[in-house]
This record gives structure tokens, C-alpha cells and sequence, in this order.
């Protein structure tokens, strides 16, 4: 399935310093983005822009735990990990399967 | 005005004694406050001035004099200590000498209000909570007395050392902003005296024992850890009663699932087969109390018969005694009138219908502190869920005519680790008593919260969660105790009035200043009345020491929140939106990061933790809307309600009577959730006539799963008649009311009765509306929009 199928047309994650896993988070979610042709916005938890952060909560979603990923999908926007240590396979099948 | 003269050497002077003698002899005698008449004496004025109003002796003679001209020249032949006082306070004021007279003055009662006070005390008081009895007339005359105390000595120059070391200094006039409502100052009348709410793990009994004096049972009693399950609800309900008569707030217990878990292995297999096997074995005719023909025929009925009778026998015990425990809990919570003057205890519990997944593998505690090691907390998911289940039928079914319990506040946690088949016919249970009452409150585990280790709920709507490691192996071993020292509110309307037809950063800075200048100097005025009382021993339980060695309240612990109130209109005046428009959202989030960045500051300056909470705001939205409506007439059009009923809408919540769909409303609401880390519980109002448990129960998973949400509950409205003992719910769709009083004037459906009483969430409770609500309240009630539910 390439992108041009795909409803997911970003993914966000959210990182911070010293979390441990972040790194694995933060690659699988590249690969995944390489992959399907999804862009991929990496966020420091800390300096969340104020309308990114906005449009989190009215979506309900709020990055409590990091590695955070979100998918953007129609101006709406997913939470496909919620401080979870997170495989690219676990990532991909989420993606495609748009939970 | 009598007392030891600290020093006579300069005074009097010999001329001045003498004509001061000469007054003596002509002014008439004084009842004093010692209960005597005594003789006229001049030096006892300007003694007492000196002592009490520290101003000078010169000054104080001055004083005197005039005094006593004014009672020779009016020719007053009737002296009181209290009248002789009013005359140098008044004498005082003209001279320009206020903080004087403010030092010197009487705080009292005038006899005209007292004489209503004594007849109709609850129209003295704005607090809900409150019934007619006689204790509640001392509870009024106390709060007057003490909120006016509070006023005059709140300090306008505040010196306070914090845990980073820091001496911290502030010139503040924190009952003028509370008088002129800026900043609203909760808690008034016990702001001098004693701590805020807390929540308490019940295994602390259960390790002390109970000594609810805290002076090691001398002037109560010392009881020792409970054995048997009726003792542990009687150690809990007097461990909440005695720690309500310590502070002003709510008091609860989380962990209580945890706790109670080893007094129900009456229920297991195990242990009735050790017990019947005991009894079975050593029994003997003396031990059972029979006869000798009773003891020949037992003796010949087959061992294993006996040994099934006896293990069903003692089954049956433990299950009435749980039923009996489970009944015992809400009669004590809502029988004893013995908190803060003729109140019962404001009590809550946090409850599950399992073991929570951190305690699972955990060794029990047992009674005394020793660790079982026989069992863990794992081996009673069985029992405790009964437990819960027994526990939800009591309350569904009320009291003896069937009338719902409004304490203890149920705070039902939802977490993941329950969310699985076998315990959704407890949650089920919990739905049914929403449907019938709507008096379970849930609290969230399954969003962005499903993180939190050591997290519970206590009074109106505060949550609390383990802040570090420490707190976290207290929580688990029984020795975390959460809770806040104080609440203040900034009144956020207040700014929004003086900053009309500014941007937005007038509004900032003006909101700012309020916060800075006023709240945060309040919250650590209340943090050293609490270290103060404990230097002086003046709350004996506050300096008990808890299993793991530390004071059961130590300040630097506890929360300061900072509260939120009227953001519907604060929103709707700064932007021109109402809150549910994104501009109108947009702006409140930056309001509210904007006061967490001002907590965060003063968090890491002074080693507290400052949180931003939502207010209950029971009285405060009235008084405020009031305040409001006088002080700033161009924001009329933005207050709720009719005058002089006007109120503001409590904290971020939607307006009450917003023309918005229920699923937008929550979304709406919940999207604050994460930025009220101290807490914030949403109301769902029904409008359903006994709506159906299931999909109760689906939608409260719905909500949970699919929001930010932190705590809520749904609200019914229920009328009881205490004559004819009938009750039901209101329909609302052909109900209204015109106003509060014409809400007063509601009679029994049934009966006609005028008594008939109509039960509902005021703010963070349950309380009857036609006896106790404020009126501001009451007109908040009837603008409420109430939702059928379509799951």
C-alpha cells in the first residue's frame, strides 16, 4: 500500500532528553515515514508550539509520556503510542490499519 | 483592659495621677468581661491601649482622655468594658490611627444578628453542607466571628522562609482583594487556625492503631490495630471524623481496597477450611456450650457432615459480616454529627473492584505493621470484588426508606488492569447506582493517566499523585498522606473588567498582578499558620508520627492550589467568543498555561508545589458574581443568572445552560484536564428517568477511552418527601421553575408535603437543595442543561 492510499499524512513525535526510549520510538518512526512516504515531524516534549499543543487537546490528546507518536490524518489527529516503547512493526501495522 | 503594667517608671506623672484619681472617683463603675463591676480606672485604658494596640503611652493617654471626656460630657452613667473599647477605637479612627484600631477593635456579633442566628442559622451561611441543629448555631457564630478575626489580621507585610532556604517577603493586603473580589480567599474562618483536606491510607490504623486525640490516647483512648472487619469501618469512620475536626477541607482514604483486603479472607476457602477443621477438631462440649445430651448427639454425626455444616455456617458468617460492614460505612458517614460544628464529616473513598496492579505481588500489612507472609495483596481479588459489589448494592439501595447516601463520595477508579471481564458485573453495579442516583463519581485511568503510580481524589474535586520515588514507596507501604494546605482563587472577571477594551496583554499583566501580588503570598500566609500550629501543638494529630517516622502532616508536602473560576465569562469578555468557540478555547488554555508557568515559578522558588485546580465554588461564584455586578456594571450582560442571583460559572466548565451537544460539552471540558494538576471533575447532568446501567456503563468507558478527562460524574436530580417517604426524579422536559423561590415553593407529587426535599451535585457533592443551597446556587440549578443519553 503506498502513501497516495493512505488516510495518515503525518507522523509526530515526541521525544525528550534522556528518555530511554525515545531513540527506538524515533527510528521506527522514520523507517515507517521512509517507507510509506509519510512525513515525519520529530517534537521536543518541552517546546511544544502553543497551536501544535492546542490542536493535541482538541483532538484529546495530551503527551503525558514520552515516546509519544501521533498520526495526523485528515486534519485529525491519532495517538498511535502514548509513552510506549513502540517496535517499527508494531508502528507500521497501527499506521496501516489507521487506529 | 486589665492586666500586668510592663513598665511604671515614667507613669504616671505625680500631676497626672492625681487627676486621674480624680476621674476615678466620679466616672461610674464598668462591667467588665471578667464577668464583675469593677471601679472606674483610667490606667487600665491606657495600660490595656499600649499592650494591644502597640501605640505609645503618650499616644494612649491621649486616648484615654478623650474617652473620658466624652463619657463626662454625655453624661453616660452606664459603663461596659465593651462600650469604654468602642469609644477608644472610635477615638482611634479620628485620629488617623488605623492600624491601631484595627488591633484594639472588639470582633463580636450584634445582638439583633445573633438572636437570628439563633433562630434560623442557615440563613447565616452559604455552606451547603450545613443542617439545622443546635451545634450549627455555634458553627456560625464561630464563622462569623473567626472570618471577621481573619480579615483584620491576615497580614498586610508577610515574611516567610521557604524549603529552598529562601526568606521570602511580600506587602500584600490580602482581605481587601478578597473584600473587593479579586482574589478569593477560601476557607476564611479557618484560615488562622488549621490545615486544608487531606486523603489518608487506611493502613495506617491498621499499623497504629487509633489515638484520635493525638496525645497518645490521654484525653480519649488508645485502641489498637483492628482485627476483625466491623473494627476496621469504625477505626475509618473515626479516623476521618477526628482528622475533620483538625482541617477545613474533605478528609478520605485511597488504598481502601488494599486495606480492607485481609479482613475479608473470612471469605476464602482456605482459610474456612482452617477454621472449620479448628472448631471441628477442638471442639469440646465446654468450648461449644452444650449440654450433655446435645454433646452425645453432635458426637454421633458424621465427621465430614459436621466439618460441610460448620464451613457453611462460618461462610455465612463472613458473608453477613461483610454485608454488615458494607452497610455500616455510609449510616456512619452520614449519621454523626460531629465535624466543624453539626456537620457530618465531608468523607470520601477512592475504590475499585479489584487490587490495584502495583500491590498485587506486595506482602500484606497486618494489624500492628508486620508483613504477612502468608499472603499478598494479589490473593484477595476475589473478596475485595465481592466487597465492591456488597458495597454497591447498600448504596443502591439507600436507607431504611430507600433515601440515597451522600457520603461517603465514592470515587470509583477506573483502571486498565479492571478492565476485563470478570469485573465488569461490579462496574455494572456502579452504573446502576449512577442510574438510580447518579452518586458515584470515576475516577480516570485509562487516558494520559494511566501513567500514574500513587494517584487518588479527596474533597470537592482535588487529585493528587505521587510527585517522586519516595512518595511512591510511601504510597505502596501505607505511609502517603496527599492533601493541600490551602486554596485562593484570582478572580480572572475581575481583570477582564478593569482591562475591557485593552488587548490581551492588559489582561495578563493585570491577572498577573492579582496572582503575584495577592494568591501566592496567601497560599504561604496559610503555610506558616499550619507551621505554626504545629510548633505550638495546637493540632496534637498533626505531630503524630506515622510508621515510616515522619509527622502525619508535614507542610512543606502539601499542595498550594491555585483556583479557577468564571472562565466562561472571562473568555466571552476578552475575546468576544463564548467558551466553546475555539477562540474562546484557544484563549482559556493560554490562561491556564499562563498560571501554570506562574505555579511552576514559585514551585521552584520556594520548594512547594503549586498547583492550578479547579474551585468548587459553592459560595464563591455567587459572591463574586455580586461583587462583580456592583464594583463593574459594563460586565452585567456577562454574568450568569437574574440579580441578584447572578453567579459565575465554576472554573473552565462550559456554561451550565451552553446550547451545545453532550459529547462537545465533555470533549470541550476534558481538553483542560491535563492543565489542572490539581485537580478537575466534570459534571454530566441527566436528564434520563432511570437511564439504563449498560449503556451507563458504555458510556462511561466511552468517556474514559476516548477523552482527557481526569474525574467525573453524572448528576440526578432526585425529590425524597419525608412524610409520605415517596421519592423520584424530575422529567424535565415538563418541569420548570421560574425562579429560586418559586424552586423553594416545590410540594410532593405524591403528598403535597412542603417538606419534600429535592437531593443534587451542588459543586463536588451531594446536598439538598430547598434547605441549604445559597441562592445564586439554586438559580444555577435551574439553568441547567440536562442531557438524555444516547449511547
Amino acid at each position: 500500500m503506498g502513501a497516495a492510499e493512505m488516510k495518515v499524512s503525518k507522523l509526530l513525535v515526541f521525544t525528550q532528553e534522556n528518555c530511554p526510549n525515545c531513540p527506538v520510538a524515533k527510528k521506527a518512526a522514520m523507517m515507517v515515514g521512509d517507507e510509506l512516504k509519510i512525513p515525519v515531524e520529530v517534537v521536543d516534549v518541552n517546546e511544544v508550539p502553543d497551536d501544535l499543543e492546542f490542536e493535541l487537546l482538541q483532538n484529546q490528546i495530551y503527551v503525558a509520556a514520552t515516546p509519544t507518536i501521533v498520526a495526523v490524518e485528515d486534519g485529525r489527529m491519532k495517538p498511535l503510542a502514548l509513552g510506549d516503547p513502540i517496535s517499527y512493526e508494531e508502528l507500521k501495522e497501527k499506521v496501516l490499519k489507521g487506529e | 483592659m486589665a492586666g500586668p503594667v510592663a513598665n511604671h517608671r515614667e507613669y504616671p506623672l505625680p500631676q497626672e495621677e492625681e487627676e486621674h484619681e480624680f476621674w476615678n472617683s466620679i466616672l461610674p463603675p464598668v462591667r467588665t468581661n471578667r464577668g464583675m463591676i469593677e471601679k472606674f480606672d483610667v490606667r487600665k485604658i491606657i495600660d490595656s491601649l499600649v499592650r494591644e494596640a502597640e501605640v505609645s503611652r503618650d499616644v494612649a493617654t491621649e486616648v484615654a482622655k478623650n474617652v473620658v471626656k466624652r463619657i463626662i460630657s454625655s453624661n453616660i452613667r452606664w459603663l461596659s468594658g465593651p462600650m469604654i473599647r468602642e469609644m477608644c477605637c472610635s477615638v482611634l479612627a479620628e485620629m488617623g490611627l488605623v492600624e491601631a484600631r484595627k488591633k484594639y477593635t472588639r470582633i463580636g456579633i450584634p445582638i439583633y444578628d445573633l438572636n437570628e442566628m439563633i433562630i434560623n442559622p442557615l440563613r447565616h451561611t452559604w455552606n451547603a453542607n450545613l443542617q439545622v441543629n443546635p451545634e450549627t448555631i455555634a458553627k456560625v457564630v464561630y464563622d462569623r466571628v473567626m472570618t471577621e478575626h481573619t480579615f483584620l489580621t491576615l497580614p498586610g507585610h508577610l515574611e516567610v522562609t521557604v524549603p529552598t532556604g529562601k526568606r521570602l517577603v511580600f506587602d500584600t493586603n490580602i482581605a481587601d482583594a478578597h473584600l473587593m473580589g479579586d482574589n478569593y480567599h477560601k476557607d476564611r474562618e479557618y484560615t488562622s487556625i488549621r490545615d486544608y483536606c487531606a486523603s489518608w491510607d487506611p493502613r495506617l490504623f491498621i499499623i497504629l492503631g487509633l489515638e484520635p486525640d493525638g496525645l497518645n490516647g490521654m484525653h480519649s483512648s488508645s485502641a489498637g490495630p483492628p482485627k476483625h472487619l466491623t473494627v476496621f469501618v469504625n477505626h475509618a469512620a473515626i479516623w476521618l471524623a477526628s482528622w475533620q475536626s483538625n482541617m477545613s477541607g474533605g478528609q478520605g482514604f485511597h488504598n481502601w481496597m488494599e486495606g480492607i483486603a485481609w479482613y475479608l479472607r473470612g471469605l476464602k476457602q482456605e482459610e474456612l477450611l482452617k477454621s472449620a477443621s479448628l472448631l471441628v477438631s477442638e471442639m469440646n462440649q465446654p468450648a461449644l456450650g452444650l449440654t450433655d445430651e446435645l454433646y452425645r448427639k453432635f458426637q454421633q454425626v458424621p465427621r465430614d457432615i459436621v466439618d460441610a455444616i460448620v464451613k457453611y455456617v462460618l461462610r455465612r458468617v463472613a458473608e453477613r459480616e461483610i454485608e454488615q460492614a458494607c452497610q455500616h460505612t455510609p449510616f456512619i458517614a452520614t449519621q454523626q454529627y460531629v465535624a466543624r460544628g453539626g456537620q457530618v464529616p465531608f468523607t470520601s473513598i477512592d475504590i475499585g473492584p479489584g487490587i490495584k496492579k502495583e500491590f498485587m505481588n506486595e506482602p500484606v500489612i497486618l494489624p500492628g505493621g508486620k508483613t504477612s507472609e502468608k499472603y499478598v495483596y494479589g490473593d484477595f481479588v476475589d473478596e475485595v470484588k465481592r466487597y465492591f459489589i456488597e458495597f454497591m448494592k447498600v448504596m443502591y439501595y439507600g436507607d431504611r426508606y430507600g433515601k440515597l447516601f451522600n457520603y461517603p463520595k465514592l470515587n470509583i477508579e477506573l483502571r486498565e488492569e479492571w478492565m476485563k471481564p470478570e469485573f465488569e458485573e461490579a462496574y455494572i453495579w456502579a452504573a446502576r447506582l449512577v442510574a438510580k442516583y447518579g452518586l458515584p463519581y470515576f475516577v480516570n485511568y485509562l487516558n494520559w493517566r494511566k501513567q500514574i503510580i500513587g494517584g487518588c481524589v479527596s474533597c470537592c474535586s482535588h487529585t493528587w499523585a505521587a510527585r517522586n520515588p519516595e512518595q511512591v514507596e510511601e504510597y505502596i507501604s501505607g505511609n502517603a498522606v496527599y492533601g493541600a494546605i490551602q486554596m485562593d482563587t484570582p478572580n480572572p472577571v475581575a481583570s477582564a473588567a478593569r482591562t475591557m477594551g485593552q488587548d490581551e496583554d492588559a489582561f495578563f499583566e493585570d491577572f498577573g498582578r492579582i496572582i503575584e501580588e495577592v494568591t501566592i503570598p496567601s497560599l504561604l500566609h496559610r503555610y506558616e499558620v499550619v507551621k505554626r500550629v504545629k510548633r505550638l501543638g495546637l493540632a496534637p494529630l498533626y505531630n503524630v508520627k506515622r510508621p515510616n517516622g515522619k509527622d502525619m502532616i508535614v507542610p512543606e508536602e502539601r499542595e498550594l492550589l491555585i483556583g479557577t473560576i468564571g472562565f466562561a465569562e472571562m473568555v466571552e469578555i476578552v475575546t468576544g467568543y463564548p467558551l466553546w468557540h475555539e477562540e474562546g478555547l484557544k484563549f482559556a488554555v493560554k490562561v491556564l498555561k499562563f498560571m501554570n508557568k506562574i505555579a511552576q515559578e514559585w514551585s521552584n522558588e520556594t520548594g512547594l508545589s503549586f498547583q492550578v485546580t479547579r474551585t468548587p465554588a459553592e459560595t464563591a461564584a455567587g459572591k463574586l458574581a455580586r461583587i462583580l455586578y456592583e464594583r463593574y456594571p459594563e460586565v452585567r450582560p456577562y454574568l450568569r443568572g437574574k440579580y441578584p442571583d447572578v453567579y459565575l460559572t465554576n472554573s473552565v466548565h462550559q456554561p451550565v445552560d451552553a446550547d451545545i451537544p453532550l459529547a462537545e460539552r465533555i470533549k470541550k471540558e476534558a481538553m483542560f484536564a491535563p492543565l489542572l494538576g490539581g485537580g478537575f471533575l466534570q459534571h454530566i447532568f441527566l436528564n434520563d428517568v432511570y437511564p439504563d446501567p449498560y449503556a451507563i456503563w458504555k458510556f462511561i468507558l466511552k468517556i474514559a477511552r476516548n477523552t482527557l478527562t481526569a474525574y467525573f460524574d453524572f448528576t440526578i436530580d432526585i425529590w425524597v418527601c419525608p412524610d409520605c417517604r415517596a421519592q423520584g426524579t424530575f422529567d424535565w422536559r415538563n418541569q420548570h421553575f421560574d425562579s429560586p423561590a418559586e424552586l423553594v415553593e416545590f410540594k410532593c407529587p405524591k403528598c403535597g408535603s412542603q417538606r419534600v426535599e429535592i437531593y443534587s451535585r451542588i459543586t463536588g457533592y451531594l446536598q439538598g437543595i430547598k434547605a441549604t443551597w445559597n441562592d445564586p446556587k439554586k438559580q444555577e440549578f435551574l439553568d441547567r442543561r440536562r442531557y438524555n443519553l444516547n449511547v
